[in-house]
């Protein structure tokens, strides 16, 4: 029913492509294969996004259009973990579209509030951010990433009151 | 999923945003209407079920208070004429994602901040997570049983002329 089942399923027998069983085995395994690339460049990228003017460097190394939230929780925190939750990775797999993705990640980062954050002056406690990446390749490279995040402690006390 | 994923239609995604928004889109589909009258869909679903080898009529999805994770969509109890819209969609084994936006007037309290009357919009990203169950039919029945939601919460409050 799933071609990602399918993947390790066929990652996980032998495969004989001179059969067509064996060439539709390998199909799903170099898929496979194709959307933990995604993953991983996408995943390795919000990690590094993350380590003290992660930003800058990346945008630095292959600019792209950052949509969405702005990020300003970057420059707020020290002392930053990053952990990403989930990631779902879907390639296009035409032929003309190769090098075409969308990976989007849930992840949650702790740090200090060193710094104002939106409004609110630093506390110097530990906050926890929680967050979502819609990230598009186009050429095998970011073009574009949605951001949407929250600091789980401000909505909380901003919902209670 | 994958199955699942390729009969996904706009349609669909779109009623489920609504549902989690508290706004069920009621009425039939034409696909529904269609099953009633008896006629022979010759529409991609059809196509799409001789080229898989099965049946995705079989295929039935359900959002109906899934488990919330993220932020809270406090925003629903203070706008009024709702206007519910994907921006897109990706689906994977289990899981689908959509990003949408909501636009809606602020008649009543939001977060504490009394009713402006102003048009607003309200931009987010949203992961389902389905289950897989057979049904006694033989079909497959997907169910929606967590979610996590996350949207623009200080542009929001900047278009209501509140601070955190």
């Amino acid at each position: 029913m799933s071609l990602f089942r399918r993947s390790k399923k066929a990652q996980a027998t032998e495969i004989d492509p001179t059969t067509d069983e064996g060439i539709v085995g390998l199909f799903y395994s170099i898929l496979g294969e194709i959307v933990d690339d995604f993953a991983t460049a996408a995943t390795d990228h919000l990690g590094r996004v993350h380590e003290p003017g992660g930003l800058a460097r990346e945008k630095q190394r292959r600019d792209f259009m950052e949509l969405g939230m702005d990020r300003s929780y970057l420059d707020a925190l020290d002392d930053m973990e990053f952990t990403v939750d989930g990631a779902i990775s879907v390639p296009q797999m035409g032929v003309r579209n190769r090098g075409t993705a969308v990976v989007v990640t849930r992840w949650t980062a702790r740090g200090v509030h060193a710094r104002p954050l939106d409004g609110v002056e630093p506390t110097g406690e530990q906050v926890t951010i929680e967050g979502m990446n819609y990230t598009t390749f186009r050429n095998f490279n970011i073009r574009s990433e949605y951001t949407y995040w929250h600091v789980v402690e401000f909505t909380r006390r901003m919902v209670e009151r | 999923m994958r199955s699942f994923g390729d009969s996904l239609r706009l349609r669909e995604s779109t009623i489920w945003v609504h549902a989690l928004h508290g706004d069920p889109i009621k009425g039939k589909s034409k696909r529904e209407v269609r099953e009633e009258l008896g006629l022979v869909s010759e529409d991609e679903e059809a196509k799409l079920s001789e080229f898989m080898g099965f049946d995705l009529m079989s295929l039935k999805a359900v959002v109906e208070n899934p488990t919330p994770h993220g932020m809270p969509l406090a925003y629903l109890d203070g706008l009024a004429h709702m206007h519910i819209s994907n921006a897109s969609r990706q689906t994977t084994d289990g899981v689908v994602v959509l990003r949408f936006e909501v636009v809606g007037e602020h008649a009543h309290p939001i977060l504490g901040v009394q009713p402006t009357g102003r048009n607003v919009t309200v931009a987010g990203i949203t992961w389902l997570k389905f289950d897989e169950q057979p049904t006694p039919e033989g079909g497959l029945l997907f169910t929606c049983t967590d979610y996590w939601a996350y949207w623009d919460l200080p542009a929001l409050m900047e278009q209501i002329g509140a601070t955190p």
